[in-house]
């Protein structure tokens, strides 16, 4: 904060202890109290900045670890290989999965300074869409049944806050990008990406009854996250 | 003969009525109240906003009279502290960040204000500031955030007019071009200027969400049917306010028998005026005429809006034409927040019309957001928002507004006192609202909450002799601000008929009493974020080439300023103090006495010399030769002192209360009264006199 002269020296004038400590007093204030709206121009290089100081990224491959040879594939909710159709991908089946948000990855941010986080989450899914019609689902029009919405349903919570939320892919093949920011407070951030496929309808095929396996319902590979924290 | 003594230990302020209190002082100039010793002190000056000598008065150097200034903190901590003001008709922002130092000019061209008239008006609202002066049109300035450097383009788009001057011109209404269901149409993306076919069937099967999306009735007769629907628009400001309603634009389409699709017309939306961010679209019911909101396009730049939702989903009716108006007060004088609205006077044009904005939104006013003001007080002269209510100043009367909006009321406190010098008023503490009436300095006390009553105070009874010197005519460019670093209320008047203040009035609150102030150029005032008080200089260049000019602040620097002397920045001459002592009778006027001693009570401030005269009797003449003296212990070694105590052997000083006795020597007096007056640092606690009476009585009075 800008200050003047609280104390003028002067000839013949007392030496006085207070009086030049009210000076002394406010260039020290002064001085500690600079705030980056003050600084003078150009005082500060990028060199001098501390890592960290302005912002951080995290990047995370979910699932990378566990299962051999899983990078980036999800492991939350994954057919064992005994039980999997051996034509599939070893992935979500409605024997395992019931429905409802189900966590993928979940990572704590330390060293977050408060700010800007912004959270990208990219992947690739599968979905078993060609039992997307329910028959007898509308008794008397024509043709009696209609069509069983299906998606991956993807979205992020910071703090188990929900920060963004979408219907996710809903082809049998596809890649998907969710994106989500929100100003969180300083601390560490606990991270949740979760993903939600629809309940099995009355006329899911969810077992080759012949061969015995389970059905591939959905599956999330070659995932990828990053995280920016912005705080100046 | 055994010496009788008057004591005097705490001098108070100025009183200039006869008879006065033996604690009073007949003048005190140039002193301000020191805060640990609550002792008189001559510590005062002002100097350049930016200290170095070496920028002179840079960056104001082409700059005259400063006519209003106004400091805007806009973070908590003072760090994003503006500094306004205005100079030459010009608005400027003294841009600081950085270090730039530099002016930004904001806008030019605006009214340079007379002598007779008050210099724009300021008022906070959140990061923002309203400027009002009844000649031009109310600006709303954010000045951040700004570039470094910001350039003048971009400078200017920190500022901008108050309110709507204007309902936004209607959209323009895109034809529909109606296809057929039996064909194979397809939405077109693209559109050729003169009509769109953005069309959703209307079979629940064939897209999601049939309900939601598209206008037109679906028609299962044989018989076609034409549709009507009316669009609207109006703009919506950074501040969050709705201007007024567009006129309705009418989009209309057959549907023959057997097209049953519904579609999605196309306005072209007006780009509104600066300070837009959003536009907002009303639209009907089918053939209907009352408007609803439809949606939002969040930006002022898109120009095509298409109309996508089904007009059955309509649901929130638009606001009635009369909850949002033009700007009422293109000319408003005044200004003030209250209860989170924007109050503002009628202008010239309806002077005791108060006008004020929705909470919240500075720029959108009802059109019964107005109260016209009766009673015969005159024209609104100043607005102060002081707790639960805003103080309307008029120019016959005080009124008083309280409430809630959208139900204010007010009522007349005083026909008796009024304000003319809207920029003296400020809130003083323990005192209430401090302001210049024509005949004196008042303070309105108390208020209206829990059985408590306004009260009109004259403040200003003790200094009478000084504010009659005001210049009526130009009572409206007093200034006056509290400065809670000096712990008192100042005012700076023009006197004598100046067209400038020259004559400055300071209510210490330690001694609930008054000083003056001469030599301090103010030509209007305001406070930082700190406390300290900053001004504008009343002349500036006006007064010839390298004359100080600019912002200055008031300290404890020892300087009146400073001028250029051979192309170099030289500091100013400190100011001249002055006490002079009230005029004491002792008890009695007519028995006459003998002073003998002028015992000063002081705290010592060094080898510094005081002149001390005595007068007697109301005389001008002075009774008795200069005493000069040192504000030293008489009966002790001397403090060390600058300049001749050595380091490492002289130590740091406390200052000493001492007594200084100064012989006088006025014989016979019935009244008596000393004055002292220095350039150099004193601390005047108070004083004692000795005197002896022989009860010599004063004789009788003369015959005609």
């Amino acid at each position: 904060m800008k200050q003047w002269t609280q104390h003028e020296a002067r000839p013949a004038q007392l030496v006085e202890a207070d009086q030049f400590n009210d000076q002394h007093r406010e260039f020290r204030g002064q001085m500690t109290g600079l705030d980056r709206a003050q600084y003078p121009a150009d005082c500060l290089t990028e060199l001098m900045i501390e890592a960290g100081a302005r912002h951080k990224v995290w990047t995370f491959v979910p699932w990378e670890t566990g299962a051999a040879s899983t990078a980036g594939e999800q492991v939350a909710v994954m057919e064992s290989q005994l039980n999997a159709d051996p034509g599939q991908f070893r992935g979500l089946t409605y024997q395992l999965y019931g429905s409802g948000w189900t966590t993928a990855f979940e990572t704590s941010l330390t060293g977050f300074r408060g700010g800007s986080l912004l959270t990208e989450w990219f992947g690739n899914s599968a979905l078993q869409i060609w039992w997307t019609w329910t028959e007898n689902a509308r008794q008397d029009s024509v043709p009696p049944g209609r069509q069983a919405d299906r998606y991956v349903g993807l979205r992020i919570l910071y703090n188990n806050v929900v920060v963004v939320e979408r219907l996710g892919p809903a082809k049998a093949m596809d890649c998907f990008r969710i994106v989500g920011e929100s100003q969180v407070p300083s601390g560490d951030v606990t991270v949740t990406l979760q993903f939600s496929i629809e309940a099995a309808g009355p006329d899911d095929a969810i077992t080759d009854v012949g061969a015995g396996a389970h059905l591939l319902q959905a599956h999330l590979w070659g995932n990828r996250v990053v995280c920016v924290g912005r705080w100046r | 003969m055994k010496g009788q003594t008057l004591q005097v230990r705490i001098a108070g302020g100025m009183e200039e009525t006869l008879p006065q209190q033996p604690h009073s002082a007949t003048l005190i100039e140039n002193m301000t109240v020191d805060r640990r010793t609550q002792a008189f002190s001559s510590r005062i000056g002002f100097e350049k906003y930016r200290p170095s000598a070496a920028v002179k008065f840079a960056p104001f150097t082409s700059l005259g009279r400063i006519d209003s200034l106004f400091v805007l903190n806009q973070t908590s901590g003072g760090a994003r502290q503006s500094i306004l003001f205005e100079s030459g008709g010009s608005l400027y922002l003294y841009y600081e960040v950085g270090q730039e130092s530099v002016l930004v000019t904001l806008v030019s061209g605006r009214a340079v204000p007379t002598a007779t008239e008050s210099a724009s008006v300021y008022a906070q609202f959140g990061d923002r500031v309203i400027i009002t002066n009844g000649q031009d049109s109310p600006l709303l300035v954010r000045p951040w955030p700004l570039p470094k450097t910001p350039p003048l383009v971009v400078a200017q788009q920190v500022c901008r007019s108050l309110g709507w001057s204007g309902p936004p011109p209607a959209p323009g209404g895109l034809a529909v071009s109606t296809v057929s269901t039996v064909s194979t149409g397809a939405s077109t993306n693209t559109y050729t200027g003169a009509s769109t076919s953005n069309w959703y069937p209307a079979y629940a099967q064939a897209i999601s969400f049939p309900g939601i999306f598209g206008m037109g009735g679906h028609n299962a007769g044989d018989d076609g049917i034409e549709v009507n629907f009316q669009f609207a628009v109006a703009f919506i400001s950074d501040t969050g306010s709705v201007s007024p309603r567009s006129l309705e634009t009418d989009i209309d389409w057959d549907i023959p028998s057997g097209k049953g699709y519904r579609y999605c017309p196309t306005l072209r939306i007006p780009i509104g005026p600066e300070g837009t961010v959003a536009r907002r679209i009303y639209g009907t019911l089918e053939d209907g005429s009352q408007f609803y909101f439809i949606a939002d396009v969040r930006n002022n730049v898109e120009e095509l809006f298409h109309a996508f939702r089904r007009s059955a989903s309509f649901s929130v009716a638009a606001p009635a034409q009369v909850e949002s108006v033009v700007f009422p007060v293109p000319y408003a004088r005044v200004c003030a927040v209250f209860k989170d609205c924007l109050f503002l006077d009628g202008g010239r044009d309806s002077g005791n019309v108060l006008f004020y904005s929705n909470p919240g939104q500075p720029d959108q006013y009802g059109g019964s957001n107005y109260i016209t003001l009766t009673g015969g007080g005159g024209s609104i002269t100043g607005l102060y928002a002081h707790y639960n209510n805003l103080i309307i100043f008029r120019e016959n009367s005080i009124d008083v507004l309280t409430g809630t909006y959208p139900s204010f009321t007010v009522q007349t406190v005083t026909k008796q006192v009024s304000c003319r010098s809207p920029h003296s008023l400020d809130a003083v503490p323990g005192l209430g609202v401090v302001f210049l009436a024509q005949d004196g300095i008042y303070a309105l006390t108390g208020g209206l909450d829990g059985g408590a009553v306004f009260e009109v105070v004259p403040l200003g009874a003790p200094i009478q002799k000084q504010t009659v010197r005001l210049t009526k005519e130009c009572a409206a460019r007093a200034v006056g601000r509290y400065s809670p670093q000096e712990r008192a209320y100042h005012l700076y008047i023009p006197v004598d008929g100046d067209d400038r203040p020259g004559l400055g009035c300071v209510f210490h609150l330690e001694k609930k009493g008054w000083s003056i102030r001469v030599g301090f150029p103010v030509g209007c005032i305001d406070r930082t974020y700190n406390g300290t008080l900053i001004f504008g200089h009343h002349t500036g260049v006006e007064a010839g080439a390298d004359s100080p000019a600019g912002v200055f602040a008031v300290t404890a620097t020892r300087a009146l300023g400073g001028t250029i002397v051979a192309d170099a920045y030289s500091v100013g001459t400190p100011p001249t103090t002055i006490y002079e002592s009230c005029w004491h009778d002792f008890g009695d006027a007519q028995v006459k006495k003998q002073v003998q001693y002028v015992t000063l009570w002081v705290q010592t401030t060094g080898s510094v010399t005081v002149k001390l005269k005595a007068y007697k009797d109301f005389e001008y003449t002075v009774a008795n030769t200069d005493e000069r003296f040192l504000y030293q212990p008489p009966d002790q070694a001397s403090q060390p002192v600058y300049n001749t105590g050595i380091v490492g052997t002289a130590v740091w000083q406390d200052p000493r209360l001492v007594p200084i006795r100064i012989p006088v020597a006025v014989q016979s007096c019935s009244w008596f009264k000393f004055r002292i007056e220095t350039t150099d640092d004193i601390l005047l606690v108070g004083y004692e006199l000795d005197y002896v009476s022989r009860g010599t009585m004063v004789i009788a009075g003369k015959r005609a």
